[in-house]
């Protein structure tokens, strides 16, 4: 267990795993509709982070996806690690390049749809109190926590000695028998796979219910203990899921409170 | 033609009224290697939580299901659950003292019994479980030779103290694990190379005799490996600590580095040394004496005199079934009725390891998924095996009950090769 963490790991994170949910929320969240909805043109947002890879998100007014593409071309610089963290906590802000139609998009979608991840990500006790944005809260910090195990077994110490216990194949994160999240293990490198599974896992872990697994996202009940009760369950080539669980609780030192 | 009965799968309703009641004052309930989690039940509504009582080779649930039991508590069972012997041989004791300000002599008659019977063993110093002993060897090889590294094999398991733990592992600090180096099993060059890499910094090899890890096919010596480890860590000057705790008793009475053709500087001993009575031994060679005598290790019961004077008892029973060569026959038996019954079915089970702790593996797919289907089955219907870890045998076990294991896992492939 290592008791530090690494500021470029948790940009990793927030690159790939909080702004990659974006897409999600855009599908999931009521209230990034009338957001997107002010999208004038298609505009690629590139986040250029020094020392990290370069990340675009393509939004129009039905939706958000991750591929670079046609239209207004937004740039966010960001001079390091600590800067991209920094921003995503609130407490600094980008070097924007783009013209003043790409500012009115910063300001009226971007900036917006940010927020609106925050809030589904750190849901209030009154967000919880709704089944269907409690549902969708835990949708997406699943996404959230899915990718980040990824970024945290390509990047962090912790993360890639557990990764060197993984085998080759699909470990699959199932909530019941509606969601099927995908890391796919290839030499001791994992990768969140946002496609639908189209074949069978080498290993699962099944969260009863959204229910079950909000809570264990959010610390607020032990993996352990619900594998044992039976809220979890897993199958399958278990090193490969003791492993991930590994790399989740490492994930929870960078993204816990 | 008749067909074959079909046994009635077990329920647990008592086991899961406990759990809950466990789950409101023991965290997870049963945390550790004997409940749901680490113990691999998959799914864990086919297994039963409690047990109720034992005798022989067999276990009662709560609900008062009856097992033929092939993990043996992990180890501990070796002659049978309430050996007669060792019972009466247990309650003379506790009718005389058990714990007491000052040890009783049965301590050293165990001692004594010990050294006579382990072929690398000078001297015992006692403990009580399989972890005190690999941690009071690692120190006793530090102590010994001003040295701070250790050597395991890849896929060890030797506790859950700090030292023995992971990198990636909560509670364990990166300090813990600072000094631990690691090798391929079998892999000589391998340990060749890096016992001259860190010439003159390491301290101790320590291994189990052969490779019996979870998840994987198990894995003996190859020709001349124990020969050469002990070679390597005598020119390198490294103590070599051979882990018994698991393997003891069952291979080789003399100690399994006999077994395979070698001495150990350090072996240590738990499990089946006292048929289930609480006790864990390090043995170790003369020139290690002094220095094990100045180490400051103790704890509150680990001189109690009831394990003592059991382990005499359980090692007199074994010599007189010469029980090693039991658990090779009976292992033998059952693991080739077991892989035929599979074949049957189209299936192919594999088992490996040594037979006295066979490890099994459906190969027909290389998830484990089918593997742990069919290990449910027959759980749910009477034969406690796990998907996960080497097996165990003890000497009440009879051909009777192998015929009656192989009845009922040839139900448990039927089932599972026409889902």
């Amino acid at each position: 267990m290592l008791t530090d963490t690494d500021p470029r790991v948790l940009a990793h994170i927030n690159l790939f795993a909080v702004l990659g949910a974006l897409p999600e929320l855009a599908r999931l969240a009521p209230e990034a509709r009338p957001i997107l909805a002010r999208v004038d043109r298609p505009t690629v947002v590139r986040l250029r982070v020094r020392g990290l890879p370069e990340r675009s998100l393509r939004f129009t007014a039905d939706g958000i996806t991750e591929e670079d593409g046609d239209g207004r071309d937004v740039t966010l610089v960001l001079r390091s690690a600590a800067h991209l963290n920094a921003m995503i906590d609130g407490t600094a802000q980008p070097l924007p390049l783009t013209g003043p139609g790409g500012l009115r998009f910063l300001t009226r979608v971007f900036a917006p749809l940010a927020e609106l991840l925050g809030r589904y990500l750190r849901p209030s006790d009154e967000d919880l109190a709704d089944p269907d944005r409690r549902d969708a809260c835990a949708v997406l910090t699943l996404h959230v926590a899915v990718a980040a195990i990824a970024q945290v077994a390509n990047t962090d110490r912790s993360g890639r000695y557990s990764a060197r216990l993984i085998p080759d194949g699909q470990i699959g994160v199932e909530v019941g028998d509606t969601i099927d999240l995908r890391l796919h293990a290839r030499d001791h490198a994992l990768t969140f796979d946002r496609t639908p599974a189209s074949s069978p896992a080498r290993a699962a872990l099944t969260f009863r219910d959204l229910d079950v697994a909000g809570d264990v996202l959010a610390g607020r009940a032990s993996a352990l203990a619900c594998l044992c009760d039976g809220r979890m369950a897993m199958r399958g080539f278990i090193p490969m899921i003791d492993n991930v669980s590994r790399i989740l609780d490492r994930v929870g030192h960078y993204l816990g409170d | 033609m008749t067909a074959t009965p079909v046994t009635a799968p077990y329920t647990y309703a008592k086991s899961r009224e406990a759990f809950a009641r466990a789950q409101r004052v023991i965290p997870a309930g049963i945390p550790g290697h004997q409940g749901p989690s680490e113990g691999c039940y998959i799914p864990q509504s086919a297994y039963p939580m409690f047990s109720s009582r034992a005798e022989g080779s067999r276990f009662w649930d709560l609900d008062g299901n009856e097992y033929l039991d092939y993990m043996c508590g992990y180890g501990p069972n070796v002659l049978g659950y309430g050996d007669p012997v060792v019972d009466a041989a247990a309650r003379r004791q506790a009718a005389l003292e058990d714990v007491v300000t000052i040890p009783s002599a049965v301590m050293v008659d165990l001692a004594e019994l010990l050294v006579d019977t382990v072929a690398s063993a000078a001297w015992a110093f006692f403990a009580k479980n399989g972890g005190d002993t690999t941690t009071l060897a690692v120190m006793t090889a530090r102590a010994a030779t001003r040295r701070k590294k250790v050597v395991f094999v890849e896929g060890y398991y030797h506790g859950v103290a700090p030292w023995t733990q992971k990198l990636d592992y909560p509670g364990v600090l990166e300090e813990d694990v600072a000094h631990n180096l690691s090798v391929p099993w079998n892999d000589l060059e391998a340990l060749d190379a890096l016992l001259r890499a860190h010439r003159g910094e390491v301290a101790a090899f320590i291994s189990t005799p052969y490779m019996h890890g979870n998840f994987v096919d198990n894995v003996l010596p190859v020709p001349g490996y124990w020969e050469g480890v002990r070679r390597l860590c005598d020119e390198h000057g490294v103590v070599l600590i051979m882990d018994d705790v698991r393997a003891g008793w069952r291979l080789d009475l003399a100690g399994s580095d006999h077994h395979y053709g070698i001495a150990a500087d350090l072996i240590c001993f738990c499990k089946a040394i006292g048929n289930g009575y609480n006790l864990a031994a390090l043995c170790g060679r003369e020139e290690l004496r002094e220095t094990v005598a100045s180490l400051t290790y103790t704890g509150s019961y680990w001189m109690s005199a009831v394990p003592f004077a059991a382990s005499i008892a359980t090692i007199g029973r074994l010599k007189e079934l010469d029980a090693p060569a039991l658990f090779r026959r009976r292992g033998e038996e059952l693991t080739r009725g077991l892989v035929e019954s599979a074949a049957g079915h189209g299936l192919t089970l594999v088992a490996s390891g040594e037979p006295a702790l066979f490890y099994l593996r459906l190969a027909d797919d290389d998830s484990l998924m089918l593997h742990q289907r069919w290990v449910a089955e027959c759980v749910r219907r009477g034969v406690w095996f796990t998907s996960h870890h080497n097996h165990f045998l003890n000497a009440s076990l009879t051909s009777g009950d192998i015929a009656r294991t192989l009845e009922i896992a040839d139900e448990a492939f039927r089932i599972v090769a026409s889902a």
